[in-house]
């Protein structure tokens, strides 16, 4: 394929960090997702439901990583985005986001970019892992 | 448990409309400060027709949030608190923008019975093709969740 100036593989996104959470940034991210999950915002709740408190939407968390996606490309131009969450996210926590290109090629004359991404909380704990997909121009 | 019976069951037609809020409300929360998510003209500058849709706006429709789907859940033995995210695939197959509006019926395409080391849990995938306006796929919405099972909420 032809040379281009766009992400090569091996190049690392730029790393997001959002934190430390709060009960109510969990709070607000129920009201902008609609997700009102007591698990996220009720400690009572949560503990009734196994858990030592309240735990981030796993959706902030893929949210982020959304927003390393975004980096890839214009809105509109990703094609496949996954996540599988490792572990939950408590109030206090940090979260920093990354990734890096692990694939550059052209099909149907448009530049596809794969990039893998990774979220970790305090103590580098591994919160989530995904994929992305972005088709450029 | 739930009855492996339910696997291919389908739920609702469930229609949503894609509002500035939510785009903006979603991107406000996140962190997200692209103007193209906020200011109309700004994602008109961009050749947009209206605010696009961030990566993950499908949550605002998804099970999460569709209290409806939430109770049909629970009625087939998957109440919420007994519920936790596992997996999220998002295929993008056309264009998402504020003002669109969304149909589509979930679906349960995948039940699996395991057993961990707290005891048994089921692994159930929620299929959701949301059509737009004009009858495209745009977003197919596919979610895994973990079903602890009883004893684990006790």
């Amino acid at each position: 394929m032809q040379p281009h100036n766009g992400p090569q593989v091996g190049d690392p996104l730029p790393t997001l960090t959002l934190g430390p959470l709060t009960p109510e940034h969990f709070a607000r991210y129920a009201a902008a997702s609609g997700d009102y999950n007591p698990l996220h915002t009720d400690p009572a709740f949560a503990a009734a439901a196994g858990l030592d408190g309240v735990i981030a939407h796993g959706m902030l968390v893929m949210g982020l990583l959304g927003r390393l996606a975004d980096r890839l490309a214009t809105p509109g131009s990703l094609r496949d985005f996954r996540v599988r969450f490792k572990a939950p996210t408590r109030p206090g926590e940090t979260l920093r986001c990354g990734g890096t290109v692990t694939a550059v090629y052209e099909r149907d004359s448009h530049l596809v970019v794969e990039a893998e991404l990774w979220a970790r909380g305090d103590g580098e704990q591994l919160k989530a892992t995904g994929t992305v997909v972005a088709e450029l121009g | 448990m739930i009855e492996l019976s339910n696997l291919g069951r389908s739920f609702g037609p469930y229609t949503v409309v894609v509002t500035r809020e939510h785009v903006r409300d979603l991107a406000t929360v996140l962190g997200e400060r692209d103007p193209r998510y906020h200011e109309l003209e700004a994602a008109r500058a961009a050749g947009l027709p209206d605010l696009p849709a961030p990566p993950t706006l499908a949550t605002r429709y998804g099970l999460w949030a569709n209290q409806a789907l939430l109770a049909e859940l629970e009625a087939i033995g998957a109440p919420l608190p007994r519920l936790l995210h596992g997996e999220q695939h998002y295929s993008y197959l056309a264009p998402l923008f504020a003002g669109d509006t969304l149909t589509a019926s979930p679906a349960i395409v995948g039940l699996e019975r395991k057993h961990g080391q707290s005891g048994p849990f089921e692994l159930l995938t929620l299929e959701t093709r949301w059509h737009n306006q004009r009858g495209d796929v745009t977003i197919v919405d596919r979610l895994v969740v973990v079903v602890r099972g009883d004893d684990a909420a006790a």
